[in-house]
Formats: structure tokens, sequence, C-alpha cells
């Protein structure tokens, strides 16, 4: 094992030592501490973890849409080797339009309700990547010229691509007016419209019903190959991690505590929290359920120190407390930041299987369950 | 008190329609079906899970059942007693015996009440002096694995996970018998949603309680329910024991429903069914398709869907299936039929540990 940071070859996005931290009334609240993140170029990478573990404060910092202050936002971001914190608004407009795309995790208020679909969908193909066109210019393209039809056409055919049924209608058509899975629909055309290399995903289709969401994935994933983009989605799902993704980020307390390649991370996870995550989750083939994991995500305006997890952790000891882990890594796509990986660790522990961590936690058949202990602290 | 194995709770040809008002007049147009024709029972001290996409209306059934809502048709048995649109002292006396738990624990506790005070609210209602009060409350507490300190605090200090116990300590503080639980961990994460699912489970052998456990996450249901149905646009079109339908779900929208969650092994993988996916989305229940509920969307659908409407009927002495397919008489019309043969996934003794709360089996 050595110590270097997983990153894989050629990156699209990468991120490193990341800390954001929010001021309040109550101090400062250290949320985002030290993460590091790369997507390749034509890779699906997925950030899993529990609410409150950082997911989207991570992707709004990429974004740079948090308010500096009260956000304090350190570290480098980098997108194909250009540095996003130190680029100009008008730059960086420009990349958002046209190279970077979202798609938000609420379909019902990520669309302007007073505006028909085809408006919007029609302004994002012309002004994409323009941030402030100036009124005289908007008003040109809007109105006057041939560019308004042309986008018009990019719309519908984007409408078409993403499998909307009658898109003609739907274009003259209030957000309102439109189903759930519709309304994602649209959100992921006018998100490719301008053909981004980098597409970031929050919580895709968490909204829909399992059969709709099954169908929006599968649209997704047909788009992905098709249009050969590099993706980092953000999920709370494992089981849509594992479905879509080509790499898996597990987060938890605002780091990044094990990476691995899908298969290999579902097969043999080794983070402790990882562990209890993939437990937790019931199985269709029945049998029997783990206890999930004992606590709640650490508060952080005070966050534990060590190891965040260690509050929760079934294999916690001093060495936990002392100081952060570090993160190790066995190949360059998997890494894992717990000191049960140590090389030259203390640990009265061995290297734990998902099915000690299993045990540990106890299943629900198991007569003598208890968990006072935690609530009673 | 009703015997383990009687059915505690009996719904027989449930209809709930909405007037949809319309014109200057305002007169009634339309209605939308929401409830439309169920019949189903719940045996004392099981738990049968409603499952189905939203609007299929699984939260209006256990709305009626409750009295939230009025019943349009049909009856609901509650204890040998008829509780269908119950009189006022009916309801009073109905409300203790069945309890409710919603789907958001934040917005059902009252943001202004202490957790104190919101537990204290159904034995208020029924009588129970100060004292007696007092302690049961912190009784619950400890039952739902909390404790006195939480008493005087406030919902908004509460993660959501305590905020559901709390919910929980309030619906069992008047020792109900059937717990209607609607989705009452899908606005948690997994890791929460395992302890809150233990803990109902342990409640339920302690308090002996019978559960109404509505949810669209079918893998908890596999870990939860003793039977399970599957509700489509108002009707059932699937419902028998649980293992039974994961096994070998047999209608289309079963096996649709089952072949698209997201799983995290590959073992589950191949328990899934044949990947089925559906075209389209719900239909309106304003506009209910003509013959079978479900034939503009099934993959499987011949002529004879969209014109003749299918019973629900046994189907070899296991589940009842709502489906031409495997009614005789439309059977051979069918070009492709479902493989209904139990996967062969060596299940971890998945038939005996299943269900550990509830070992007796239900008859047919």
């Amino acid at each position: 094992m050595t110590n270097i940071e997983p990153v894989v070859h050629d990156p699209m996005l990468e991120v490193d030592d990341l800390h954001v931290g929010f001021e309040s009334f109550d101090g400062f609240s250290d949320v985002i501490d030290g993460v590091n993140l790369s997507v390749g170029k034509g890779e699906v990478v997925t950030v899993a973890g529990e609410t409150g573990c950082g997911k989207s404060v991570t992707m709004k910092a990429i974004l740079q849409l948090l308010s500096e202050p009260p956000a304090r936002v350190s570290g480098t971001i980098e997108f194909d080797d250009m540095s996003l914190r130190e680029m100009s608004d008008a730059e960086f407009d420009q990349i958002k339009g046209e190279r970077m795309s979202i798609i938000f995790q609420d379909p019902m208020s990520s669309l302007n309700p007073t505006f028909t679909v085809g408006e919007q969908l029609t302004d994002t193909a012309q002004f994409g990547g323009y941030g402030d066109a100036g009124i005289l210019e908007y008003t040109r393209r809007k109105y006057f010229g041939s560019e308004r039809a042309e986008a018009r056409e990019r719309a519908i055919e984007m409408l078409e691509e993403v499998q909307m049924p009658d898109p003609e209608n739907v274009m003259d058509s209030y957000p309102t007016q439109l189903s759930g899975g519709m309304r994602q629909r649209v959100l992921i055309a006018q998100a490719l419209m301008n053909e981004p290399d980098l597409l970031i995903a929050d919580e895709i289709g968490t909204a829909l019903d399992v059969t709709i969401h099954d169908q929006i994935l599968d649209l997704l994933q047909n788009l992905i190959d098709s249009h050969d983009l590099s993706v980092l989605m953000i999920t709370h799902n494992l089981g849509i991690a594992r479905q879509v993704s080509d790499r898996v980020y597990v987060m938890y307390g605002g780091r990044m505590v094990e990476t691995a390649p899908t298969e290999e991370l579902f097969n043999y996870p080794k983070h402790p929290y990882t562990q209890g995550l993939i437990a937790s989750i019931p199985r269709l083939t029945g049998g029997a359920m783990a206890e999930g994991i004992d606590g709640s995500v650490p508060e952080y305006l005070d966050p534990p120190d060590g190891c965040r997890f260690h509050p929760r952790c079934p294999y916690a000891h001093e060495a936990c407390v002392k100081d952060r882990p570090q993160m190790r890594s066995d190949s360059a796509e998997a890494g894992v930041e717990c000191v049960l990986y140590d090389d030259n660790r203390a640990a009265p522990f061995d290297a734990p299987t998902l099915a000690d961590t299993r045990n540990r936690m106890g299943t629900l058949e198991d007569e003598s369950y208890s968990s006072e202990e935690v609530y009673n602290d | 008190m009703t015997d383990p194995g009687e059915p505690l709770l009996e719904v027989r040809n449930l209809k709930k329609h909405f007037p949809v008002k319309g014109g200057i007049l305002k007169r009634t147009t339309d209605y939308v079906k929401a409830v439309d024709g169920m019949s189903f029972t719940v045996d004392y001290g099981e738990t049968m899970a409603l499952i189905g996409e939203s609007g299929s209306g699984k939260s209006t059934v256990a709305e009626t059942i409750i009295g939230l809502q009025q019943a349009t048709d049909g009856t609901i048995i509650f204890d040998g007693e008829d509780i269908t649109n119950p009189s006022s002292d009916q309801l009073q006396e109905m409300r203790s015996r069945i309890q409710m738990v919603f789907q958001d624990p934040t917005s059902s506790l009252n943001p202004r009440r202490t957790v104190g005070n919101s537990i204290e609210v159904p034995m208020k209602s029924r009588g129970v002096p100060k004292e007696e009060r007092e302690e049961r409350i912190s009784e619950l507490l400890n039952l739902v694995e909390l404790n006195n300190e939480y008493l005087y605090k406030y919902p908004h200090e509460l993660s959501g996970g305590q905020k559901q116990r709390i919910n929980i300590a309030r619906a069992i503080s008047i020792k109900p018998d059937l717990l209607l639980l609607d989705e009452p961990t899908s606005a948690l994460d997994v890791s929460v949603q395992a302890k809150i699912i233990g803990l109902l489970e342990n409640l339920q052998q302690e308090l002996e309680l019978t559960y109404l456990f509505i949810t669209h996450d079918l893998s908890l249901v596999r870990n939860f329910a003793d039977e399970t149905a599957v509700m489509y646009l108002g009707e059932l079109q699937e419902k028998g024991d649980t293992t039974e339908v994961f096994h070998r779900p047999r209608h289309p929208y079963s096996r649709a429903l089952l072949s698209a969650i997201p799983v995290t092994t590959e073992e589950e993988e191949s328990y899934k069914p044949r990947r089925e996916p559906l075209q389209g989305e719900i239909p309106s229940p304003r506009d209910v398709p003509s013959g079978c509920r479900f034939h503009t969307r099934c993959p499987y659908s011949v002529e004879a869907c969209s014109t003749d409407e299918p019973e629900l009927k046994q189907v070899n002495d296991g589940p009842e299936v709502r489906c031409h397919i495997y009614d005789d008489t439309y059977s051979g019309q069918f070009d492709e039929v479902p493989d209904i043969s139990a996967p062969d996934v060596v299940l971890e003794s998945s038939d005996e540990m299943e269900s550990p709360v509830n070992t007796t089996e239900e008859g047919p």
C-alpha cells in the first residue's frame, strides 16, 4: 500500500484538498474537510453517503454556487487543466454554459413555472455560455432573425432524444402541466442542450416512482454512452450508484472515506462506514436484516477529533480518536481512509469484512439486541 | 380481543371516489376513482404491506380506514364491528384502537409542542389521568429507545429518526391494536431506516400489534411483511404471502416493480425477474383505462386486455392475481407469458428467517 491519493489518469475534473466552512452565529462549522476527488474523461463517478455528509456542498463548491462569506472555501478545483477558482466570472460563465451542466435534485422546483418549457429550452440553446449578453443582443436574438427558430428546432430535437412523448406539444406547455417523469426529462434535455463535457447530477430522479426512476436511469445511461459524457453523480442510494457508475466515492462527515471501482466497492467494501451502509440496505432476497448504524452524522460546529466516523464505528479504539487517518490506496483507483488499513497499525482488530460488520451491528433476528447505550449519552 | 390468525381488519369492496367540480355552478362533472373496489383482510398480529406507485391510492385506503376520508362504498370491519363512515362516538372508540404513523416525521409533529406534550395528546383525549400520563410517557420513551432527556425538547432539536420514534411513541401511547404505517421510513437514510424497522419489529412482538404497512420500497417489504398486496390505480393486482409474491411474481406489474429496484449485490440481481421495463406513466385515476387497468403499460397485453376486465383469482394455490394470463379462457391468446419459475438463487435460509415475528401461517 502507498500513501498516494488515488487519482485517475487524464482527469476531466480534479478537486484537490477542498475545504468548505460556514460562518454562523453559533461559530464556524467546518463542513468539507480536505476532499480530493477526480472524474476521468468519459468516466461516471458517484458520490454516495447519508444526508448531511456534505455531498451537495461539495457539488456547490465545484460550481461556485456558495456565496463567500458566509462560506469559506479553499483548495483547487481544476476542470480540464483550467483552475476554476482563479478564472474570472465571465470565463466561468462560459464554461458553465457550454462545457459543464447540472441537473438538480427536484424536477418540480428546478423549472420556472411562469415560462413554457419551450421558452426555457430555447433560451438555454441560444444564451447558454454567454453570461450577460446585454439587452440589445438579447432582444435581437430573441425576436429577430432565424436563430430563434433554429434554437427551437434544436430544443425539439433534444426532447426527442430524451424520449419525450409528443415533444411539439410539450414545448408549449408550462412545467405544471407535465408529470414528474416528464419534467425530469426536460431537465435532462436542458442540461445536454449545449453538448457539455461534464454533467453533474444531484440525486437524479429521487423524487420519482421506482418504475419511472428506472426509465430515467436507463435513459441517462444511454445518453452518457452516446454523448461520451463524464459524469459526477450524487446519490444516497447505493443501489443506483452500483447500477450507473464506474467508480464510487463514499463520503462521510465532509471527507471521502473510501473510493473504489464500483464492482470492487460492492464486493469488497473496506471502510466500516461503507460496510455499515451496505449492510443496512434491506435485501430483495430476504434473509437477516442488519440493524443499521448507531448514532447520526456529526455536528460540524464541533466535529469529532481524529476519524470523524469513530463515534459510530464498531471498531473504534484509541488510535481513531488521535489523528485523522491517512488515505491509503492499493491501486490508482481505490483508496480507504481508516486506521484499520494502516501498515503499522496498533489496532486490536483485523481488517473487517462485510460479514464481520454485519455481525457486529447485530441483526434483527438477534434476541439480545440492544442499542440503548447510543441514545443514553 | 381476537385470537392470532383471526382477521382483525376486513375491508370489503372499498371505494373512494373524489368528485371533480366544474362549470359555473360547480356541479360534479367527474370522479377521481382513487380506490375502486378493494377487498383484503389483515390478520391479528400480522404485517400486511400495501405497495404501488404514487397515485395508486395506497394512502387513501389508510385514510379511509381511520376515518379521515368518507368511504363512497363498501364496508370496513374492524374486530367484528362495522366502522365504515363512523359516528362520532364510534370514531372516539375506534381511534383509540387504530392509530397512524405518517410519512413525514417533521410535519406530523407540532413545532410548538415539546416531545412530552406531543405524546400526551392522544392520552388526554382518552381521559387518562395526569399522573398516569406522566408515567406512561417515560415508559413510552424507553420503548422507542429514547429517554427522559427528550421530554422537554422541541422537534427541531431532533434528527429525522428521533422524530419518527416520537411519532411512533405517540401512536402507541393509547395501546392500539392496529397501526397504519404510511411510508414511515421513506424520508430517512438507510442506516436510520434499518433502526426504525428494527424498532417496529420489536414493538410488534412486545405489544402484539398488527401493521398495515404502506410503502413503495419493495426490498423493505420483503424483510418486514408477512403478506403483500400490490395496488395499481385503486385496484389490487396481486395479493399473497410475501415470500411467494417475491419469489414468483405473477402479475406483470409486480414483475415490473421488482425488476426496477436498484440493488447492491449480484445475488439480488439474479433474483430479480427478467427486465420488463414499463412504458409511460401511471394514467390519471380520473380516466381509468378500459378492461385491465394496467394494459396501457403492460409488456404482455393483448387485445382482450383492453376490453375485458380481469378478476382477482387465486393462481395454483398461491397468491391472488388479477390478470388474464392466468385465466384459462384467455391464456391461449398471449404470445408470450412471464416465466414464473422460482429463481435458482440459493437464499440465505430466508424462508425461515424473513418473518421472525409471526410464524403462524395464514390460510388462503
